[in-house]
């Protein structure tokens, strides 16, 4: 009698062993993940900003790049915080075109400028279940070093989901800034889709 | 919070009183950011930003603007121009090394023994081998620089910031912070030794050293902010909150995500706050 009760027990912790052993070895898997993704959108990046080639082949070729690399739903939600509630289904179609195309031009901006900044990947840090922060280095030439950490998610794949520069976070920044912008502009998302489409343009037009 | 500080900033200044004229003045700043402090929230990670003098801080921060275009940019330029960068790093160190007895200090008040030692070690090492703090020796033997002032260390105390605040000339800032820059200001050793030599200038000299050096450090960086940002005044006001924040927590950033929505499935309403 005893054993008949023990048994399926004993089955049981057995099989929760095996699940807690091979869940501590796909997050094991996984920081190696997101260190080696990382690394490869490194050189990914580093290798186009050197690259010769016209400036709208290697907008299109960055564009794919980051869209491969970032989060943007997740990045572009988060940052409109509780006001993606009252967004109208236009509002939030537009506002995240706008805000992608607006990363991008920020983005291809940076590597016109690129003068060899090189990366090092110094470090990671697990945070909750999928989420990892991998610490860098970025050695810039002319300049002192910045100490860049990535927060990648990794789910189904690793993607970006924040970068923080010396203890800034550039999504909490786009967040209070946005927030701002529609506070100011009378509690309207309108009033941010409206600087935003302004500093698109700006940004397109060089 | 309050009931422990008021002793603390207590004895921070009885420490100093004697030759110290200004001492009542250094109290009463004090009193000030406690007395602001316990009315608004702390401005770490949340959404409401606390910044009830908006409208005078952004006329303030274009006066700022406007300082910066015409005096600071074009010296820092300049320094970062016409001085080769070995001198410039030489500069920094030595300017670094001059505030380490205020460093040191804060490390004291905050009961961190640890980076106290750290300072303090560098302080000894930098003077003597770095040559005057011109060659940042410490760092190569493992004793890494870092930044402490007053401001973390009421941060520490469990004084919260207060509102925000934009600072004619002095930039981003809050009722604590300024306390702190106040504090640190009469906390300077140097600054009683200018004051006993014959070489008060001196004094100026350091204040606008560390001025351009700091400026130039930051040559770009502003300007990517700016052409990144819709609202320039208030990503600078994120960007003080949080680079406060990391300071205070030496080094570790906060978790934007912990705010709310990370985890909800895509059809899922986020929570609001």
């Amino acid at each position: 009698m005893t054993a008949s009760f023990w048994t399926p027990l004993r089955q049981l912790s057995a099989t929760a062993f095996c699940i807690a052993v091979s869940v501590s070895a796909s997050l094991a898997a996984s920081q190696e993940d997101a260190v080696g993704f990382l690394r490869g959108l490194g050189n990914e990046a580093v290798e186009l900003a050197q690259s010769e080639q016209s400036t709208q082949e290697r907008a299109s070729k960055l564009r794919n790049l980051l869209e491969e690399g970032f989060d943007a739903e997740l990045i572009g939600r988060f940052v409109l915080g509780r006001y993606w509630n009252i967004a109208s289904e236009q509002q939030r179609e537009e506002y995240m075109r706008l805000f992608k195309d607006m990363i991008v031009l920020t983005f291809a901006r940076r590597f016109q400028d690129y003068s060899g900044e090189t990366f090092e990947i110094t470090g990671t840090k697990q945070r909750g279940e999928s989420d990892f922060y991998v610490n860098s280095v970025v050695h810039r030439p002319a300049n002192a070093d910045v100490k860049v950490d990535w927060r990648v998610r990794c789910s189904d794949r690793c993607r970006i989901i924040d970068v923080v520069a010396e203890g800034v976070s550039q999504v909490q920044t786009y967040r209070s800034e946005y927030g701002a912008i529609i506070q100011n502009g009378g509690g309207s998302v309108n009033a941010l889709l409206d600087a935003l489409r302004t500093r698109v343009n700006q940004l397109e037009a060089g | 919070m309050p009931p422990a500080n008021p002793r603390a900033d207590a004895t921070a200044t009885s420490r100093w009183r004697r030759g110290l004229r200004p001492a009542a003045m250094l109290t009463m700043v004090c009193l000030l950011a406690a007395g602001c402090a316990s009315t608004g929230p702390q401005s770490a990670a949340v959404d409401e930003e606390n910044d009830p003098f908006e409208p005078v801080n952004r006329a303030v921060f274009q006066f700022n603007r406007g300082a910066d275009a015409l005096v600071l940019k074009p010296a820092a330029t300049g320094y970062v121009l016409f001085v080769p960068p070995e001198i410039r790093t030489g500069i920094g160190n030595a300017l670094d090394n001059l505030k380490a007895p205020v460093v040191f200090a804060n490390d004291v008040f905050q009961g961190s023994q640890d980076r106290a030692h750290t300072t303090f070690v560098r302080f000894l090492i930098n003077s003597s081998i770095g040559v005057l703090g011109i060659f940042d020796v410490a760092t190569r033997w493992g004793y890494e620089q870092h930044d402490e002032d007053f401001g973390q260390t009421l941060a520490v105390w469990g004084v919260r910031s207060g509102p925000f605040l934009m600072l004619p000339l002095l930039g981003p800032s809050n009722p604590r912070d300024t306390a702190g820059i106040v504090v640190d200001y009469f906390l300077d050793p140097l600054r009683y030794v200018f004051l006993n030599t014959e070489e008060e200038y001196l004094l100026d000299v350091h204040t606008g050293a560390r001025v351009v050096d700091s400026r130039a450090a930051q040559l770009g960086t502003v300007e990517e902010i700016e052409r990144s940002s819709l609202d320039f005044y208030a990503a600078v006001r994120s960007l003080y909150g949080q680079r406060r924040a990391t300071e205070i927590r030496n080094g570790e950033a906060s978790d934007p995500f912990a705010l709310d929505i990370s985890e909800f499935p895509p059809e899922e309403q986020p929570k609001t706050q």
